[in-house]
């Protein structure tokens, strides 16, 4: 009998060691946090501007409404328990997607204080995505206005999301890869996509512009969203989105373009490194279709599919090597991560590069070395 | 001593029935035909259903006799052409003392016949609708069948539906359910012992199975378990089972049950023993393994194809319809993380403004079910309609559109309800189950749905069914059983018995496995 009681506590014991939490904590008690952007108050405060999902609002029109909420702290969990005087229930951040971040912030400093509480909280999911805000403060991101979607945070989200497969303007990382990123390998630039707020039919919406690139955890400056496509190409990201180019022009006033849909892209970085010289290559392996003929050309003619793709490699390596200086030159970091290739290649010479990688970034010559498959016309009789 | 039984005969008819039958029937019979009709008239005092007629033979007076017999049990035409008429118009040369066999050799036309001088078998017989047949002069009487009582006829069960297959069903009679196996199984190793169960109702139980299959032990621990049984009254199957199974508090079966023939056939062909009572149109099958609560007879009647996958549902059912309501309240009170945000704020936004938590309202809601089940049962068939509206409309649309009941809650509850009642045989341990898991949940969350979980586990693997565990042949793995298992093989390849049932495994002749092409 003492042995039944002895076992049966054992197995209660045991069962206690299974994960989970067993706190009680109704859907009815809390609000679901879809999104958060982070200003900067004054030297002590955070400004936090919370949007939650509006679960009160009534109707089945009600499928995704949002509210605001405002707070202020001297840290980032400060201004999210602070958050509570205003409200009935309590923040939930296990569905949160977004944190905004203010560029004041990002410039002066650094990203990876204002993160911490994020990856430190137990709730909050670790695959949210970081932006960094292009307008004055983070708040105005949060406070546009969505086109397909009432809650921005999930408007961004989804947009960062299918991004690549599309557009290819913008990279989006999870956060903890981020902060891996920061504090794990140090030598190559964190890259983050970057949001500004543009108008559309009178309203103030939120659209994804490029990418803002940092060293270490600050801000240096961004690319472009066609910059940022080029990037993609030399980071092996791209998934597919168009690449547009001029093509003989007829008359100097209208100038035609060419379109061409990517369906495929691989990239093979290598170097060489000779009488302390580094050299880097990129190969690029492109497919593509043509997508949209804006001239007077007949495509069914091989020699003409040749002086496309002639036209479109010489654009295409100009505007990479373009970006590729941009950022060595004007950011002086390492956005495409060389250094991890090195590192694999070659440990022994990265031990010894590694003390001036920023000098060796910034003097690097980098050769494009691209190849381009046209499959096929989309043209039909 | 003929003297003295008379005397108490006398005296009977004045003190309480108990102690007129305690004495009378351990007497024996006398010879004179109308001290024998007295006693019996004793016996049955205050019976009114109980008939006597005395005949006298036409060519020889001295001849008398008189038949007893049940009111409404048996079966007039018979008793007037085959014994009144034989017994009166008789030209047989007979004599007063020395008849008796030739009566029942040269005169009377019944079936089956049978000496006796016993009172208790003639008050078991007389109320089983036979006919007794007093002789004057004779010490013994004959019981004669006439029994001509209404059945139920055969139909088919209302509590095993099935698609295709057999479609006859057991009825209350003993003797023509074992017709309708012995039908079945035309062989002498079918073996049916009769015994009788009741101190006041002598119920007819029967033990069958097939000699060259069955396993003696669990024959003779079968045995042993029914000489143990000493109740004054047998009326329907479930008395015998929960007298004689195994571990005794547990919700789950430990003995099959069925009311199809072509089910008992299909288990005593696998070697297990079929118990049958008299009263009942249940049968009960043992040993019982636990998979049993899923296969149905159709299973077999089917493509292997269709059956394996039913009863892959059955089973899911079964696990979905323990753990969905405390599955629900671990998402939505415990671990929201794991839900998409979508599907958590449409769940969010249907539960604000409910009063109840989660937990108590999925309580609750089991509870109403339960009695909408319940109240289906028992009621009258005629309002049938009246519960459908108050469950479908009052219950389901106007308490989630009166902010009671949460609206998933109701789909929880709806989707709990209809996988339990896919497997009916479990219908006594689901609920608990059911109800267990969700306290638990409630109060600990995951590890509350582990912890019952566990437990019940433990249980499972503890249920014997006569000394052969029920999980067989879940826990210890052989490839010829688990066919019969989570799925169902196809014929040809259901080569063996169940190993632990039987020690004849072969089933199917290896020049029948259809291994040729």
């Amino acid at each position: 009998m003492i042995k039944r009681v002895v076992s049966i506590l054992l197995i209660l014991a045991l069962c206690t060691l299974l994960s989970g939490c067993w706190n009680y904590r109704g859907l009815n008690t809390m609000s679901i946090v879809a999104g958060v952007a982070i200003d900067r108050k004054d030297d002590q405060n955070y400004q936090l501007t919370v949007e939650v999902f509006d679960l009160a609002a009534s109707g089945k029109e009600s499928a995704g409404k949002s509210q605001i909420v405002e707070s202020e702290g001297k840290t980032i969990f400060e201004a999210v328990r602070n958050a509570k005087k205003r409200l009935t229930k309590k923040l939930y951040f296990g569905d949160i997607q977004l944190v905004v971040i203010s560029e004041q912030i990002a410039r002066e400093e650094g990203i990876q204080d204002v993160l911490d509480w994020f990856m430190r909280n137990e709730k909050a999911r670790e695959t949210l995505s970081t932006v960094i805000s292009q307008e004055k403060t983070a708040k105005e991101i949060l406070t546009a206005s969505g086109v397909d979607h009432k809650i921005i945070s999930e408007e961004i989200e989804k947009i960062l999301d299918a991004d690549n497969r599309t557009t290819a303007s913008t990279k989006n990382i999870d956060t903890f890869k981020a902060l891996n990123i920061l504090k794990g390998q140090k030598e190559t630039a964190l890259v983050l996509p970057a949001v500004h707020c543009t108008d559309n039919q009178g309203k103030k919406v939120v659209e994804v512009n490029g990418i803002a690139v940092f060293k270490a955890d600050k801000l240096q400056g961004y690319l472009s969203p066609e910059e940022t496509h080029y990037y993609l190409f030399a980071v092996d990201e791209i998934k597919g989105g168009i690449l547009t180019f001029p093509f003989e022009a007829k008359n100097q006033k209208n100038q035609d373009n060419l379109s061409l849909e990517i369906s495929n892209n691989k990239t093979k970085k290598s170097y060489s490194y000779e009488e302390n010289r580094l050299k880097v290559f990129l190969d690029i392996k492109t497919t593509a279709a043509l997508g949209e003929v804006g001239t007077d050309i007949d495509v069914s003619k091989k020699d003409n599919i040749e002086k496309i793709k002639a036209a479109a490699t010489e654009v295409f390596v100009q505007r990479l090597e373009a970006v590729i200086k941009k950022t060595q030159t004007e950011f002086g970091c390492d956005v495409f991560g060389f250094n991890t290739m090195i590192h694999k290649k070659n440990p022994v010479l990265w031990s010894e590069l590694k003390e001036n990688w920023n000098f060796y970034i910034q003097t690097m010559e980098v050769e494009v070395r691209p190849e381009l498959v046209i499959k096929n016309t989309g043209l039909m009789k | 001593m003929l003297k003295k039984s008379s005397e108490k005969n006398k005296e009977a008819g004045t003190s309480s029935d108990d102690s007129i039958s305690a004495v009378n029937i351990k007497d024996s019979l006398s010879t004179s035909l109308e001290k024998n009709i007295k006693t019996l008239n004793a016996i049955f005092i205050d019976d009114d259903t109980i008939a006597t007629r005395f005949i006298t033979n036409c060519h020889n007076n001295t001849l008398q006799y008189c038949l007893v017999q049940n009111d409404g049990m048996v079966n007039a035409a018979i008793i007037n052409e085959n014994i009144i008429k034989p017994l009166m118009q008789s030209e047989v040369l007979l004599n007063k003392g020395q008849q008796i066999d030739i009566l029942i050799h040269q005169v009377i036309l019944i079936n089956q016949v049978k000496k006796t001088k016993e009172w208790q078998e003639i008050i078991e017989s007389v109320t089983y609708g036979d006919t007794i047949l007093f002789i004057d002069g004779e010490k013994e009487v004959l019981i004669l069948n006439s029994k001509g009582f209404n059945l139920r006829g055969i139909a088919e069960p209302p509590s095993e539906k099935i698609i295709s297959g057999p479609r006859e069903g057991f009825c209350e009679a003993l003797m023509i359910n074992l017709s309708m196996v012995r039908r079945r199984l035309r062989t002498n190793e079918l073996k049916i012992k009769f015994k009788s169960f009741g101190v006041r109702t002598h119920t007819q139980v029967c033990v069958c199975y097939i000699d060259s299959i069955v396993n003696i032990n669990i024959l003779d621990e079968l045995y042993r378990r029914l000489d143990t049984i000493d109740i004054d009254g047998v009326l329907d199957a479930n008395y015998i089972t929960e007298l004689i199974r195994d571990s005794k508090l547990s919700p789950f079966r430990a003995i099959g049950y069925t009311e199809r023939p072509d089910v008992v056939v299909g288990k005593l062909l696998e070697g297990r023993i079929a118990l049958f009572v008299d009263g009942s149109p249940v049968v009960l099958t043992l040993p019982y393994l636990f998979i049993e609560n899923f296969q149905s007879n159709e299973d077999y009647y089917m493509s292997f194809y269709y059956s394996s996958f039913e009863r892959v549902l059955r089973i899911l059912s079964f696990i979905l319809s323990i753990t969905v309501p405390s599955f629900f309240i671990i998402v939505v009170a415990f671990h929201h993380e794991i839900l998409p945000t979508t599907l958590l704020t449409n769940i969010a936004k249907e539960r604000l403004g409910v009063p109840l938590p989660a937990g108590l309202e999925a309580v609750i809601m089991l509870i109403v079910f339960d009695i909408l089940k319940e109240t289906g049962i028992r009621m009258p068939s005629g309002i049938g309609q009246a519960l459908s509206i108050v469950g479908a409309l009052v219950i389901g649309q106007a308490a989630v559109e009166a902010k009671l009941v949460a609206a998933p809650m109701v789909i929880i509850i709806a989707v709990t309800a209809i996988t339990g009642l896919l497997i009916p045989k479990m219908n006594a341990a689901i609920p608990y189950i059911r109800l267990g898991l969700l306290g638990l949940s409630s109060a600990l969350g995951v590890v509350g749905l582990l912890l019952g979980l566990s437990g019940l586990m433990i249980h499972l693997l503890n249920l014997y069914s006569f000394g052969i565990r029920q999980l067989t042949p879940i826990d210890t793995l052989r490839y010829q059983e688990v066919k019969d298992t989570f799925i169902r093989g196809p014929w040809w390849k259901m080569l063996n018995r169940p190993a632990i049932l039987t020690k004849n495994k072969t089933r199917l002749s290896s020049s029948d496995r259809g291994d040729c092409d």
